[in-house]
């Protein structure tokens, strides 16, 4: 096989995936990556400010346990992102509890 | 994530990510791995960068005459000093050392920390070269790709690091959804099987398999340790932007220092002198019975000088152990610090098992052969990918393509090329002019010059036993120099001597690897395959991603 055969069928290969594919892929790394982020910051933050209660009552407690809980949170929203059955359900999953999350630590603020 | 869009199942999806987050930044987390892995010895190596310091006796326990004498050396070397922390010698470390801020010599310019040296049996400081230090070195470079030694780059350096160590995360809980069989893949190795890939898997799986606890532990707990850089929102909601308050409470000091311009206009440091330290001493061993003393500091706390008393962090799992502060002109105890909350303690427990103090010599041994095996397994998986690759593109008679060709270059000069910038690192810490102007910087561009140079040729077409062979001298260059280069090699301790011995070890390991990569023998043969065909078949059904 002569060099630019090869060439060429590498490109028909490449070709062959097709766009929606490569849109779909970046959409869902895109979901686990910023998505992921938010959800493992809200949960954080909601453990950090309703958590004091259940945790000893001392805000240090609450915001170191946020930040572990977080950073598992941020794998699995990494691992869905992917499992999801579409990139439009990934981004579902992973933004859905984002913001629930994430209301419920910033509406008191803005509304009280 | 099939191309033609079929649906496909939880564990298929799980084996796609696997391969994917593995590849995207593996050199990266094969570099963290290995040099986080040299950096469990990072005192050791920080000693065998300073020669001046080999011939030192082995080290006695803290005396409060040698706290009296290295009192004055430093007051005598910074007379401005807003505060220092003194570093006993120990069982790892034959030396004293100590820290500390130099007021900025022209207002608006950062304070300069300056480290020296001491010899506990006198107390005197020793004068040493200028270096980075092999050890500080590959500690900096593993969490924060250290650039310089006042770097701009720190900060994107440990975000670099933080993303690896995420999909580091992902690959590992990936990796166990894609496997049914952990427990069989104990006892599973076919270096002879008749496709390359297969035996490359199965290495893949031992490495992963075997140390899969400790991997979990390590990379959630790297994490960890930069947690209010990576994921703030926590502390932001519950603290302001008071973070310093934060990491008081955390680690169970609530009185905040004072580190602004009005601590270092204050009245000199007071001096405490032998009947002060001796007092001290006597008191906070009281206060730690058994605990050994790792660090004294002296700073400014508002108005008054307060002494600050660390027992030794290889005493306690949990990192940072408790600490004692006094009243440094009354010599009263002020406050005791410590955080026993269940989450500060996990927290705690999790970095202290990450930085590994308390591991005497033969579990850090241990250890070290864990994060080899990572680093093991981080290699193989970079390496089956490309195996894989190839494989595919040959039963289907095509060109692999180009994005095959780079991963097969930047796999061999990562993986073979970063030992060898590693040696080149050490030897200039020795080799480098002694009266050179920014001479750690100068070593850190040695480092980063030989890495380049390494995918340079792999570039260029030098192939997996080039580089290994280069390694493996550079590696075994270490020890003939320091024992024919003038330093006192016959004089020096265990610990120098232990480092010299680990050079030649790493030298033999890759010599190891550059035999078996040698041409003659590729590198796993095709014979046929010595295991029954039903367990091939298994095997082959399950490690297809």
């Amino acid at each position: 096989m002569t060099r630019n055969a090869a060439t060429a069928k590498t490109v028909a290969a490449t070709a062959g995936v097709p766009w929606r594919y490569r849109a779909a892929v970046a959409s869902r790394a895109l979901a686990a990556l910023g998505g992921g982020y938010a959800l493992a910051s809200a949960l954080a933050a909601a453990i950090a400010v309703h958590g004091q209660p259940v945790l000893s009552g001392h805000r240090a407690e609450a915001a170191i346990t946020g930040v572990m809980l977080g950073f598992i949170a941020y794998a699995a929203a990494f691992m869905t992102a992917f499992a999801a059955r579409s990139a439009w359900r990934a981004w579902a999953w992973v933004l859905g509890p984002a913001l629930l999350l994430g209301a419920s630590v910033l509406l008191p603020r803005w509304l009280g | 994530m099939r191309t033609d869009g079929a649906r496909e199942g939880f564990r298929q999806a799980m084996a796609w990510l696997h391969t994917w987050t593995g590849l995207v930044l593996g050199w990266v987390l094969f570099a963290i791995f290995l040099a986080g892995t040299f950096a469990f010895f990072k005192q050791e190596l920080n000693l065998w960068s300073r020669p001046e310091l080999h011939a030192l006796p082995p080290a006695g326990p803290l005396t409060a005459a040698q706290l009296a004498q290295a009192e004055r050396s430093l007051n005598a070397l910074a007379p401005s000093a807003a505060g220092w922390r003194f570093t006993a010698q120990d069982e790892r470390r034959p030396q004293a050392s100590a820290f500390y801020r130099e007021p900025p010599a022209k207002p608006g310019e950062r304070a300069r920390f300056v480290q020296r040296w001491f010899d506990p049996a006198t107390g005197e400081a020793v004068a040493t070269r200028d270096t980075f230090g092999a050890g500080e070195f590959f500690y900096r470079f593993h969490f924060e790709l250290r650039s310089a030694q006042q770097s701009r780059w720190i900060l994107e350096g440990r975000w670099a690091v933080g993303l690896a160590t995420l999909l580091m995360l992902v690959a590992l809980l990936t990796g166990i959804v894609t496997h049914r069989r952990i427990f069989k893949d104990f006892f599973v190795f076919r270096p002879k099987a008749k496709a390359a890939q297969r035996a490359w898997l199965d290495a893949h799986n031992i490495c992963g398999v075997l140390a899969l606890p400790f991997y979990l532990v390590i990379t959630f707990s790297g994490l960890m340790t930069m947690h209010s850089q990576y994921l703030p929102a926590g502390i932001a909601a519950a603290y302001g932007a008071k973070t310093g308050e934060y990491f008081g409470e955390l680690s169970g000091d609530g009185v905040p220092r004072s580190r602004g311009r009005e601590a270092e206009m204050a009245a000199p440091l007071p001096l405490l002198g032998d009947a002060g330290w001796s007092a001290l001493l006597r008191d906070a061993r009281r206060h730690l019975p058994g605990g050994r003393i790792e660090a004294i500091g002296l700073q400014r706390e508002g108005a008054r000088a307060v002494v600050e008393i660390v027992p030794h962090d290889g005493d306690r799992l949990q990192y940072r152990g408790p600490r004692l502060f006094y009243d440094a002109t009354s010599l009263q105890l002020i406050r005791r610090a410590d955080n026993g909350r269940p989450a500060a303690k996990t927290y705690g427990v999790l970095y202290g098992l990450h930085v590994a103090r308390f591991a005497d010599p033969p579990l850090r041994f241990l250890l070290v052969g864990l994060g080899l095996l990572g680093t093991a397994m981080i290699a193989t998986g970079l390496v089956l990918w490309s195996v894989k690759r190839r494989a595919d593109a040959e039963r289907r008679k095509a060109d692999p393509g180009a994005g095959h060709k780079l991963v097969e270059a930047l796999n061999i000069g990562a993986i073979a090329g970063l030992p060898i910038a590693m040696a080149a690192f050490c030897h200039a810490t020795r080799w480098l002019p002694l009266g050179m102007a920014e001479r750690p910087d100068a070593e850190i561009k040695i480092f980063y010059g030989v890495l380049a140079l390494g995918f340079l040729a792999a570039a260029l077409g030098a192939r997996w036993r080039h580089l290994f062979a280069a390694g493996a001298l550079g590696w075994a260059a270490l020890p003939v120099m320091d024992a024919l280069g003038g330093w006192p090699f016959w004089q020096a301790g265990p610990a120098v001597q232990a480092v010299n011995a680990g050079f030649a070890v790493v030298a033999m390991l890759l010599a190891v690897l550059a035999w078996k990569c040698k041409p003659g023998a590729p590198p796993l043969s095709m014979k046929k395959a010595v295991a029954p065909p039903e367990a091939l078949a298994a095997a082959s059904a399950e490690g297809a991603p």
